[in-house]
């Protein structure tokens, strides 16, 4: 796996099946809403749908652009999501309404993720694969 | 501890610190059991801890900690292993996770462990200085109770490496303890203990020390400190004969997260560990008075068991100050511990 598109895709399964809870609330926080993320030019666009997370195509209510070397320092604890954003290492745009659900998801996601214990193998060959490009 | 003391003081250990960790039966009980091993010194602390706990899918989870905290402040790792590298086995004092290991053999414990990316090595040998204290039903509230073995005086023998920089821990005293219970993380439940050990094993006095609280530290369930003069537990002051006092909070410049991911969910410095702790019991003629001032903190933060949330485990190292008059005896010594507060 070399690429965040098929990273975030296997992340959700996982999601799905070993922390339906996570998921679930994931799906209700982003219902109606379309958040389109950019991780170093590839780009994919999710929204919640009756339970699940789908990918769309479409004109997006949220946008989020980074890279995937902020990613991995967000996850080791050497950058904040706070400072990330306030230094533009994380571009975010959208109204504020659909910017607090997004959080909520991102909440959501990352509580389904330190409870998956998939979620950790995905990780390291996310990890691995940045490290050898 | 003389010949005949540490006979008697091993053969309780193999009857008593096993592993109640079943491989049989799978259920939805949330049995949680943990091995923990701190030691303190001007230079350094080490704390090494091997847990077994269910995941919400009631498959079986292992972790790691291995956390160090020098000039530098705390670092090290909390880490999940695969349970095709764990082995262990109902009954036993043995347990393996990865390359990690704890055993107990011959009145000694030995443990080896190390951070996966290998910044952290430690190696050692625990002799067994007192006898063991075994604490049943310690109550945590509305569910199962939480079940406390502790060994607080250990003699080590070892080494610890920190990125590349050798520490010979020869002659430090050490901690033990071992955990075990069917609990939910997130529970109604809190606690902080800590533990007293002299800077050199020429002073005979150890101390363990330990308070229960509802999750949100409105009510204290129960409260006492443990004293033991060289291998034998000599006094016991419970509930009302001890004494708290708290004062100011400690504002950390910087807080330590374990695993760091659980930073992205909590982040912040904030913290309820006092600027100062004074804890003192008096029953009789006798009477201890500790007083702890924390500096360093490292937050471990654990999933709760139900679909959000945490519990915060906050691994607080700090200098001690203990004195106290046992059977006409006075005694003080001076030392660093870490003190443990968690919310549940």
């Amino acid at each position: 796996m070399a690429d965040f598109v098929s990273f975030l895709s296997a992340s959700l399964r996982v999601l799905r099946d070993e922390c339906p809870t996570a998921y679930e609330m994931l799906s209700v926080c982003l219902d109606g809403v379309l958040v389109a993320i950019d991780v170093d030019g590839e780009r994919i666009t999710v929204t919640g749908e009756r339970g699940t997370i789908s990918q769309v195509r479409g004109d997006a209510d949220i946008e989020l652009a980074t890279h995937r070397t902020v990613i991995l320092a967000l996850i080791d604890g050497h950058d904040t999501l706070l400072g990330s954003i306030l230094a533009d290492r994380v571009r975010l745009r959208g109204r504020p309404g659909e910017l607090v659900r997004t959080f909520d998801a991102l909440a959501a996601y990352l509580e389904g993720a330190v409870r998956s214990p998939s979620l950790l193998d995905l990780l390291d060959e996310f990890r691995s694969s940045h490290d050898t490009t | 501890m003389n010949m005949l003391g540490a006979t008697a003081a091993s053969r309780l250990i193999a009857r008593t610190d096993h592993l109640r960790w079943s491989s049989i039966r799978r259920s939805s009980d949330k049995h949680k059991e943990w091995w923990h091993y701190s030691i303190s010194r001007p230079d350094v602390d080490v704390l090494v801890n091997m847990s077994l706990l269910e995941n919400s899918d009631r498959s079986p989870q292992a972790r790691i900690t291995l956390l160090v905290r020098n000039g530098a402040g705390w670092r090290g790792e909390v880490r999940t292993v695969p349970w095709d590298r764990v082995e262990c086995h109902t009954g036993e004092i043995a347990i393996r996770m990865a390359d990690c290991t704890t055993h107990f053999e011959d009145g000694a414990y030995y443990v080896g462990a190390r951070t996966s990316d290998g910044s952290i090595d430690v190696d050692f040998r625990a002799d067994v200085a007192t006898t063991p204290s075994l604490i049943h039903n310690v109550d945590l509230g509305s569910g199962p109770p939480l079940h406390w073995l502790m060994v607080p005086r250990l003699v080590v023998r070892g080494r610890v490496c920190v990125e590349g920089t050798r520490i010979s821990l020869d002659g430090s005293l050490a901690y033990h303890d071992h955990n075990w219970g069917r609990f939910h993380w997130g529970g109604d439940f809190a606690w902080q203990w800590g533990y007293a050990a002299p800077p050199s094993p020429s002073i005979p006095w150890t101390l363990v020390f330990v308070r229960m609280y509802d999750r949100a530290l409105h009510r204290v369930r129960s409260q006492g400190i443990f004293v033991w003069r060289a291998a034998r537990q000599t006094r016991v002051f419970r509930d009302s004969a001890v004494e708290y006092q708290r004062s100011g909070l400690l504002r950390a410049g910087s807080v330590c997260k374990f695993p760091p991911i659980m930073g992205l969910l909590y982040p912040g410095t904030a913290t309820d560990v006092p600027a100062a702790l004074t804890i003192s019991a008096r029953r009789d003629a006798d009477e201890v008075v500790i007083h702890f001032e924390p500096e360093d903190i490292a937050q471990i933060l654990v999933p709760a068991d139900a679909p959000r949330g945490a519990t915060l485990i906050q691994e607080v190292s700090g200098t001690l100050h203990c004195s106290g008059r046992i059977d006409d005896e006075r005694w003080e010594f001076t030392n660093r511990t870490v003190m443990e507060f968690l919310r549940g």
